[in-house]
């Protein structure tokens, strides 16, 4: 590991000094020979959000050692984001995804350039396969100078590098591998950049490849002179050809002698080159759309889409149902109520539990509130239908459908018994003379008096809204009638604070308005039952 | 009822390949959520807005081979009174058993039995209200109603599931309460009255900690091992404009989400600089209806709406002021006003939506 990170370090120095925007390693893999895979790399492009552990954050500019630490922080969390990525989308759907440490990095965090940078890791080159394998193969320095625009034969990540935005890349051999920089830039081909790179990297290797380079550069040295009389043959030679890229023939070099002669060449060359990129370009993207998606989704797969920035969200065949948000977008709402359903279960619904005439306990202050929005109709009918039910004798379900059911059943039976008593003149009539919800008939003699009058018959009616209590009592008058229904109320917590009394040919007529003090539960039935005592007890 | 994948108003190659299936229901739907369990994927229940006694729930699943949104009629039942919520238990590892929770007057606890050789286990499960015979059924497990212990006993405006303890229901309702349940024993372990006016909207963060809205106008965050004590987090600019839905984001405790009555802007607040709200949401033409956090994302959020929209929206700059306010990333364009959102725990590329008598599940 130390090596490892040595060479990190080595990367991150010579990415830096060039102020490119990444470096990446990769070596030849020992359980596939042959084939180049990511081995290290060193991100130094834009960051969109840092996450450290520490509370503090760094700095951005040019520190020295604090930004290298920084720097290498980034790229290892660049590198564990991408394992973890990597290990969910292979484990067992049913498996809990395991949860990242809350400073890891996390989809959304990174820009474009760090994308690219990470979806880099997936790939891995044969000998003579893309750029890094072509390197490889001709042991040569390729340099790609429009790497966003060029074929997918060249440089397989080309479409990656479009939305990444880089331009340019380089590659070249070192020990057992090749080393990529990009940037996200045009930068055309210049030896001082490469000369200078190679230099930082060869500068102080690590302990256990100290021979190689070393080994490598001697001999170079000895054929340079040759090489260089190669490269001028080449250089007249070539300028009109038709290569999708170009060799320079820039062998592994010791910090020794320059080669700038090469400058004046390779720059006209490589604008000869550009052109020969950019032309053809044309449409690489079905090639290359197979093998990007595959990566993508190998990685993607238990990623959600949304967090994938828009470039990526359709990569896979699956369309979004959503699309890009537009100003003016949208229909106008009717004007209308609005929020009409929300208000309704917040309201309508809640009250409809109220029906039940099990009191519950309401704050005043909502009552003008509640008001204010339901419809007329339903305070009105409700209104109504908790006079019937005082009215009706219930059968146990005090729902409005119950009620109705209830109210016919009893108007039916009511009919019969019209009927039965008007076909029973003769006999004793038995009256009804109080109606409640018991149905409790009370059977009184006949008074030769009353047989007069039949029109008359005792009668409470209590109708209940919320805490407000209407009493109506109607009956033959006699004395302390009415101080005994007041304090049947007073047990019952009822506070009056509206009366209406009069009297006429004996009958007593009580309209009573009052309010329930307390939630003690008392019904309705209750009322009624306490002031037919009081009523009754004449009897 | 049948259902087809349905064509958005959108280009012909878009509505080809856009990944929106709907399902007609024979009654308009309100309460409407996704199923958590690993093992049943795009499963949803709904339930009607009937204004009369019997209502009807359904789960509803995707069927992925044809594309269809089917009602399993084994797995409909009556419900008494319209479910103002309806909630999965949050069991992703399909620990628990299925269980299923609606408010309307009452927290109901209800057991789905879903598959062929389930039913016949020594669970004691009480029988009442269960629908169709053999092994594929939904019982009534527990109706919890503490009307008997106390003076409180309104109606369930909404409930929240804890997700880090899937034993524990808060509800909060129409008597300013909010009432947390143990639904394993079936007994209150709380009751705390939260609110000057009735409490609409309820949600955890953690295990012990949750927030209420209510029509007084605030925002209240209570702790359970302080019970005496809340944090009011928001106050309505208006007093006395009720606030009736809230979100608490479930991967960033810090963010949380509330709708006004009557009005068109989300205002999304951070609990740790109170009353002053972080975003204010303001791209929707009309009354927002329902909110939903991503599941997956922290800083991802969907709002929808009566302008017929569901708006979605990255808040990763929130800290950062934007000219002329934050606008939204994406757009979808529904047949109605958009009355319920909610967005899939388990799968997290999954929106529902419910409008006039329709459910509709997209992609993101």
């Amino acid at each position: 590991m130390a090596a490892k990170e040595h060479l990190r370090r080595k990367l991150a120095m010579a990415v830096k000094s060039i102020n490119w925007s990444y470096a990446i390693f990769w070596s030849i893999s020992s359980p596939e020979p042959g084939v180049l895979t990511w081995c290290d790399g060193y991100y130094n492009g834009d960051i969109k959000t840092r996450k450290t552990i520490q509370a503090d954050e760094m700095e951005e500019e040019e520190d020295g050692g604090d930004d290298d630490e920084a720097g290498l922080r980034r790229t290892e969390q660049l590198r564990q984001l991408y394992e973890s990525l990597s290990a969910v989308s292979e484990s067992h759907r049913y498996d809990p995804q395991p949860r990242r440490p809350p400073a890891a990095l996390s989809p959304e965090d990174l820009t474009d350039a760090e994308w690219y940078f990470l979806v880099c890791m997936t790939y891995e080159f044969t000998n003579g396969q893309g750029l890094p394998g072509r390197t490889l193969a001709k042991n040569t320095v390729s340099w790609l100078s429009d790497a966003h625009l060029a074929d997918s034969n060249v440089f397989s990540r080309s479409l990656l590098a479009k939305s990444a935005s880089i331009q340019t890349v380089v590659c070249f051999p070192y020990l057992e591998g090749i080393v990529e920089f990009g940037i996200a830039e045009k930068v055309l081909e210049e030896q001082n950049i490469i000369k200078q790179i190679k230099g930082l990297i060869f500068d102080a290797p690590p302990q256990n490849v100290r021979e190689t380079p070393l080994e490598s550069c001697s001999n170079m040295l000895d054929h340079h002179d040759l090489v260089i009389n190669n490269l001028d043959n080449m250089l007249e030679y070539d300028q009109n050809q038709e290569q999708s890229w170009r060799f320079v023939d820039d062998d592994d070099d010791d910090d020794g002698g320059e080669i700038s002669f090469h400058h004046n060449h390779s720059m006209g060359s490589s604008d000869c080159i550009s052109q020969n990129l950019a032309s053809g370009h044309g449409d690489v993207w079905s090639d290359v759309d197979d093998r990007y998606q595959c990566v993508l989704l190998r990685i993607f797969k238990n990623t959600p889409r949304l967090v994938l920035g828009p470039r990526f969200r359709n990569c896979d065949s699956k369309e979004s149902a959503f699309v890009n948000w537009k100003n003016c977008d949208g229909m106008e709402s009717n004007g209308g109520c609005s929020q009409v359903l929300l208000k309704s279960v917040l309201y309508k619904v809640t009250k409809m539990h109220e029906n039940r005439l099990v009191w519950s306990r309401c704050v005043d202050g909502n009552v003008d509130r509640m008001r204010k929005v339901e419809d007329d109709d339903v305070k009105n009918i409700d209104h109504r239908f908790s006079v019937l039910s005082a009215l009706v004798p219930s059968r146990g379900k005090v729902d409005k459908v119950s009620l109705l059911d209830d109210t016919i059943d009893y108007l039916k039976t009511l009919e019969r018994k019209v009927e039965s008593l008007q076909s029973d003149r003769k006999s004793h009539a038995v009256r009804e003379r109080t109606r409640d919800n018991y149905c409790n008939k009370r059977k009184a003699s006949c008074d030769p008096t009353d047989l007069q009058d039949e029109r008359f018959s005792d009668c409470i009616t209590v109708s209940a809204i919320e805490k407000d209590v209407t009493i109506e009592i109607r009956c033959r008058w006699r004395d302390n009638m009415i101080v005994q229904v007041f304090d049947a109320m007073n047990s019952l917590n009822l506070e009056s604070h509206s009366v209406h009394s009069s009297t006429v040919d004996g009958i007593l007529t009580l309209t009573i308005e009052s309010k329930l003090k307390s939630c003690t539960g008392s019904t309705a039935k209750m009322i009624r039952q306490a002031l037919q005592r009081v009523i009754g007890s004449r009897y | 009822m049948g259902a087809n994948r349905d064509h958005n108003n959108g280009s012909d190659e878009q509505q080809r390949r856009s990944e929106i299936y709907t399902y007609e229901a024979p009654w308009h739907i309100y309460a409407m959520n996704w199923s958590v369990r690993r093992d049943k994927n795009y499963r949803l229940a709904i339930a009607s807005l009937l204004e009369q006694y019997p209502n009807r729930v359904e789960i509803v699943q995707l069927d992925d081979s044809n594309g269809e949104i089917r009602s399993d009629p084994m797995l409909s039942f009556d419900h008494p009174y319209p479910p103002t919520k309806v909630s999965f238990i949050p069991d992703k590892e399909c620990q628990k058993p299925d269980l299923l929770a609606t408010s309307s007057d009452f927290l109901r606890i209800w057991r789905i039995f879903d598959d062929d050789d389930e039913g016949r286990d020594d669970d004691e499960v009480v029988t009442n209200g269960g629908i169709g015979s053999g092994s594929r059924r939904v019982e009534m497990k527990s109706v919890l109603n503490n009307n008997r212990n106390s003076e409180f006993c309104g109606p369930v405006t909404s409930f929240d599931w804890n997700e880090a303890e899937p034993k524990r229901i808060g509800t909060s309702s129409i008597d300013t309460t909010c009432t947390i349940w143990d639904i394993e024993r079936e007994t209150v372990d709380t009751q705390l009255i939260a609110h000057d006016k009735e409490v609409y909207d309820i949600a955890w963060c953690g295990v012990g900690v949750f927030a209420s809205v209510s029509a007084d106008g605030s925002v209240r965050v209570f702790d359970l091992r302080d019970k005496e004590h809340s944090t009011i987090i928001y106050e309505s600019s208006e007093p006395d404009t009720p606030l009736v839905r809230l979100g608490w984001n479930k991967q960033d405790p810090r963010y949380m989400a509330t709708i006004i009555m009557d009005s068109a802007k989300v205002v999304v607040l951070d609990i740790r600089f109170p009353t002053q709200p972080v975003v204010e949401l303001q791209r929707h033409q009309a009354s927002v209806n329902a909110i939903a956090w991503a599941p997956h994302s922290s800083c991802h959020i969907c709002t929808a709406g009566d302008d017929s929209q569901a708006l979605i929206w990255d808040l990763s700059s929130m800290g950062q002021p934007v000219e002329g306010g934050l606008d939204p990333i994406l757009a979808y364009t529904a047949g109605a006003e958009i009355e319920q959102l909610q967005w899939s725990s388990s799968q997290s590329d999954w929106v529902a939506i419910a409008f006039a008598s329709k459910l509709q599940i997209l992609r993101v």
